[in-house]
């Protein structure tokens, strides 16, 4: 090649930090104008984001990360943000802040100061704060901490200009707190021992005295082994001889600080402000009220799918599916393009029509009902309402969360175990959101199938499920081994009344995300299908499973086509059930039946992906079987069940 | 919240003037030193805790007797406390201690000591409710969380549970040594409001939170006087002088 390659300038890089749930992932949004998905709900992201952004004329990269509390880290996801600051080296970072939550957030704040980045502060929710009677001086916070302070309302993006100037002004600040002579001279030792590769030296340094249990992983990583030892033995000659635990040490100083900040930049006034939100939220998680809540709600939301929903369905069918068929019947004579077109496996008919005429209107009314109750922030509060029968299940810390998550998405929630320490809750956790968990796009649509059977159908379909859910996590913790219960400390997020626009603009993204990845999907396999039954495979299998499907769950043999498409996509199973019922084929017992197998079976392909990510191959593979195993255990008992119970 | 401990500070001096039979502004200007703003007394006047006669006496009346007493008896009872019983410096220490404690703890503090009359510069320590009554035995002053009511607002005194990683947990939350917390809810499990924040627990973690007894029933969100450091922030310029100033109130009594 004669044309010489012109080396691009280096990107500049700007890290977005904070604690969980403080709207990073919105001021990113902001920022590079992209969509991650926001919720009012900790653990929302779990993978660092990148883009790019035009700031100030020059192109920045930004990325967007988890929740951190501080630098010293003692999960997975704070250590990725960690290690993404030491090895990147950003050039600014912004921490977000929400103002009901500054002392946390200040506590962070120091550690960043400390660690001696360019850094941008962005206070979010102060109309939140000044609600509630506190004020908080930003430009006050500007002048102590010495580094820029933006005051945003990052949900309807105002302040994201005010942010991209301020990144430009990024200064590094301080923080002037003193640990005193012997820690701050063993601070210098070790730092003057850590090879000038490796940037925030201080901070690796004071890291290493605080007994950090990743930041040695990522020094040796970094440099040799052999300048390690001399920094390490130190480190423990300085521990040993301090009087007290440096840890407790250091963190005392600096919560002396906190205060002293916040006492300074924060002023009450008192108003008596409507504690509306705050009661609402107390209500949802006691028992005696938060079960008729959550009741209702579910009710509500099955009452939209069946009467909204399912007549806008209804109504594309007709108007756009009816004379299209009509149409390609008249112009496709009988024989092979027929069956391919529109045929019982037809790329058109299976593929196409499924998602955008059955599917789509269910999950569009789903999924607004659904994110609006996501940003209230009620989903978090059900961890509380819900507390003591995960005990039952061995479930005492961390993996509470994600189990409720995996109501918004099985993928996602399996993700997030990765917040999980214990391995016994770990599995536990995956398996159970796994096995009877319907994800949001389920949910929608098995309310929209045994909706047309009646309310009493979908009441005793989701009862089976519950139970089953309930026993298999009695049964997971009784086997497994046990080991030391991990801590239950959530932080919840403040309710609140969901922006109408965010709403809209996140239903929009959930349902392009669907049509991107699944239309796909749903082509494949209907030509896959297709593909199997012209070459008699198909029929042959069907034959193969009769004694199983007619004999044991008592479904008709086309289910077998359900169950397949489910290993596919399980929103493709779900239209071709509606198909059957239309067609008179599936009774009311052998729907709870269909609905019941297709929610246990297979996890969706994304989820076993993410299982195979945090388990392992072989564990993960072990898993999906137990879990089809009892799909089918459970669904023929049920089947057996309800016969013997409607015959009495 | 600033103001609280400030206003303490103007009632403390008036206390100790009375003793030594001043009752001048220019005493009391000398007594609180280059710090002195005129706008605290004004407040105090306005609240109706210290009145200033015609001819420029300045006295504390019966409200201002109340908060100034306690003060006083908190400070000397410090002294009396950490120089005696525990032999460390008494100065710095007593003059936090004043902000610290509540009457219930400081009557507990009491007890402890039997009753001491006078601090070791002897002076006389006030007279609390617990000297006239003579008592003996000292109420608890920390208590579990877990006896907490709901809604109620109190400081933790200390969290257990080193060893796992639980402290560092809930300091990062803010659930930490004078943080402020109250109960939200108790059952299925507990959720407290600490610093703004929600923070839903179970049993067994919340068990490991040990707090000061409060002595009303005030919710979080309400005022609430504690002593917050100003130390490190008046090592930075521009709002240094408070502090230095009240530094050097200490060390003058």
């Amino acid at each position: 090649m004669s044309k010489k390659k012109i080396q691009p300038p280096e990107k500049k890089k700007v890290v977005i930090v904070g604690l969980p749930n403080t709207g990073k992932t919105q001021l990113f949004n902001n920022l590079t104008g992209k969509y991650g998905l926001v919720a009012n709900c900790p653990l929302t992201t779990i993978e660092l984001k990148r883009a790019d952004c035009p700031i100030n004329g020059q192109t920045y990269e930004v990325i967007d990360t988890p929740g951190l509390h501080g630098l010293y880290v003692d999960s997975e996801e704070e250590l990725s943000v960690r290690d993404l600051i030491f090895s990147e080296n950003p050039d600014v970072i912004i921490q977000c802040i929400d103002a009901n939550q500054l002392k946390q957030s200040f506590t962070l704040s120091a550690d960043l100061l400390e660690l001696g980045a360019p850094l941008v502060i962005s206070l979010n929710a102060l109309d939140e704060t000044l609600k509630k009677g506190v004020r908080i001086d930003s430009q006050g916070l500007s002048d102590l901490l010495h580094v820029p302070v933006v005051e945003s309302a990052a949900l309807n993006g105002r302040g994201t200009k005010a942010l991209m100037e301020a990144v430009g002004k990024a200064r590094v600040g301080k923080t002037g707190i003193e640990y005193g002579d012997a820690l701050e001279e063993g601070i210098s030792t070790i730092e003057a021992g850590i090879p000038t590769t490796i940037p925030y030296r201080r901070k690796a340094a004071s890291l290493l005295l605080m007994n950090d249990p990743f930041v040695e992983n990522f020094l040796e990583g970094r440099s040799d082994t052999e300048e390690l030892g001399p920094i390490k033995r130190k480190a423990a000659e300085i521990r040993e001889r301090y009087p007290g635990n440096i840890g407790m040490a250091i963190s005392r100083k600096r919560s002396e600080w906190v205060d002293a900040v916040t006492e300074k930049v924060v002023r009450r006034q008192n108003v008596s402000w409507r504690k509306f939100a705050e009661n609402f939220a107390r209500l949802s998680r006691a028992p005696l009220s938060g079960v008729p809540i959550l009741l209702t709600i579910i009710f509500a939301m099955y009452l939209l799918v069946v009467n909204v929903a399912n007549n806008i369905a209804g109504w594309m069918d007709g108007f756009l599916w009816v004379p299209l068929e009509a149409y390609m019947v008249s112009i496709c004579p009988p024989g092979f393009w027929r069956d391919f077109l529109i045929g019982d496996y037809g790329v058109l008919s299976l593929g196409l029509a499924n998602a955008l005429i059955t599917v789509l209107p269910i999950l569009s009314v789903f999924f607004l009902m659904f994110n609006v109750l996501e940003d209230t922030g009620y989903l978090p509060n059900l961890c509380v309402l819900t507390k003591r029968i995960f005990e039952k299940l061995g479930l005492s810390g961390a993996a509470i969360m994600p189990l409720v998550l995996g109501f918004g998405c099985k993928t996602m929630a399996t993700l997030t175990t990765k917040t999980i320490h214990s391995k016994r809750e770990k599995f536990i956790a995956i398996y159970l959101i796994g096995f009877c968990i319907p994800c949001a796009a389920q949910m929608g649509l098995n309310m929209s199938i045994l909706g047309r059977l009646g309310a009493a159908a979908f009441a005793i379909a989701f009862s089976v499920l519950t139970v089953v859910e309930i026993a298999a996590g009695v049964i997971l913790n009784k086997t497994l081994k046990k080991e030391e219960r991990s801590d239950f400390i959530q932080e919840l997020p403040p309710m609140r009344m969901p922006s109408v626009k965010a709403v809209l603009v996140k239903t929009y993204y959930r349902l392009y995300w669907f049509l991107k990845e699944s239309v796909p999907v749903f082509i494949y396999a209907a030509l896959a299908l297709f593909a199997l039954d012209k070459l008699g495979i198909l029929g042959a299998f069907k034959m193969f499973l009769s004694p199983l499907m007619k004999g044991l769950l008592g479904l008709p043999l086309e289910m077998v086509d359900a169950l397949i498409l489910c290993m596919a996509r399980h929103e493709a199973a779900a239209a071709l059930i509606m198909n059957l019922i239309h067609d008179g084929k599936l009774d009311f017992i052998q729907c709870i039946v269909a609905v019941t197998i297709t929610t246990m079976f297979v996890p969706c392909f994304a989820n076993i992906m993410a299982m195979i990510k945090e388990l392992g191959t072989k564990t993960a593979l072990g898993m999906t079987l137990a879990i089809n195993t009892s799909a089918f255990l459970i669904a023929g008992a049920l089947n057996w069940g309800l016969i013997l119970t409607f015959a009495l | 919240m600033a103001r609280h401990k400030e206003q303490d500070e103007y009632l403390e001096a008036l206390w100790v003037m009375r003793e030594k039979g001043k009752d001048s502004m220019t005493s009391l200007t000398s007594t609180i030193g280059d710090g002195f703003d005129a706008k605290i007394m004004d407040e105090l006047q306005s609240q109706d805790m210290v009145k200033v006669s015609e001819d420029g006496r300045i006295s504390l009346t019966e409200k201002g007797e109340i908060p100034a007493r306690r003060i006083i008896r908190a400070h000397r009872l410090g002294e009396r406390l950490i120089c005696d019983v525990l032999g460390g410096k008494f100065e710095a220490g007593a003059c936090e201690f004043e902000h610290m404690l509540d009457t219930g703890l400081l009557n507990s503090v009491c007890i402890l000591l039997g009753h001491p009359k006078e601090c070791p510069h002897g002076k006389p320590i006030p007279e609390g409710e617990c000297c006239r009554r003579n008592a003996k035995v000292a109420e608890s002053s920390v208590i579990p969380l877990t006896d907490l009511e709901t809604g109620v607002c109190a400081h933790i005194a200390y969290v257990n549970g080193n060893e796992n990683g639980r402290v560092q947990k809930m300091g990062v939350l803010q659930i930490r040594p004078g943080g402020k917390v109250s109960v939200i809810q108790k059952y299925p499990c507990y959720v407290l409001d600490c610093e703004g924040g929600n923070v839903a627990m179970g049993n067994e973690e919340v068990s490991s939170i040990y707090v000061w007894k409060p002595s009303g029933a005030r919710p979080c969100d309400e005022e609430c006087t504690f002593p917050l450091s100003n130390d490190l922030v008046g090592k930075k310029r521009g709002w240094g002088f408070k502090s230095r100033w009240k530094q050097r109130a200490c060390r003058r009594r």
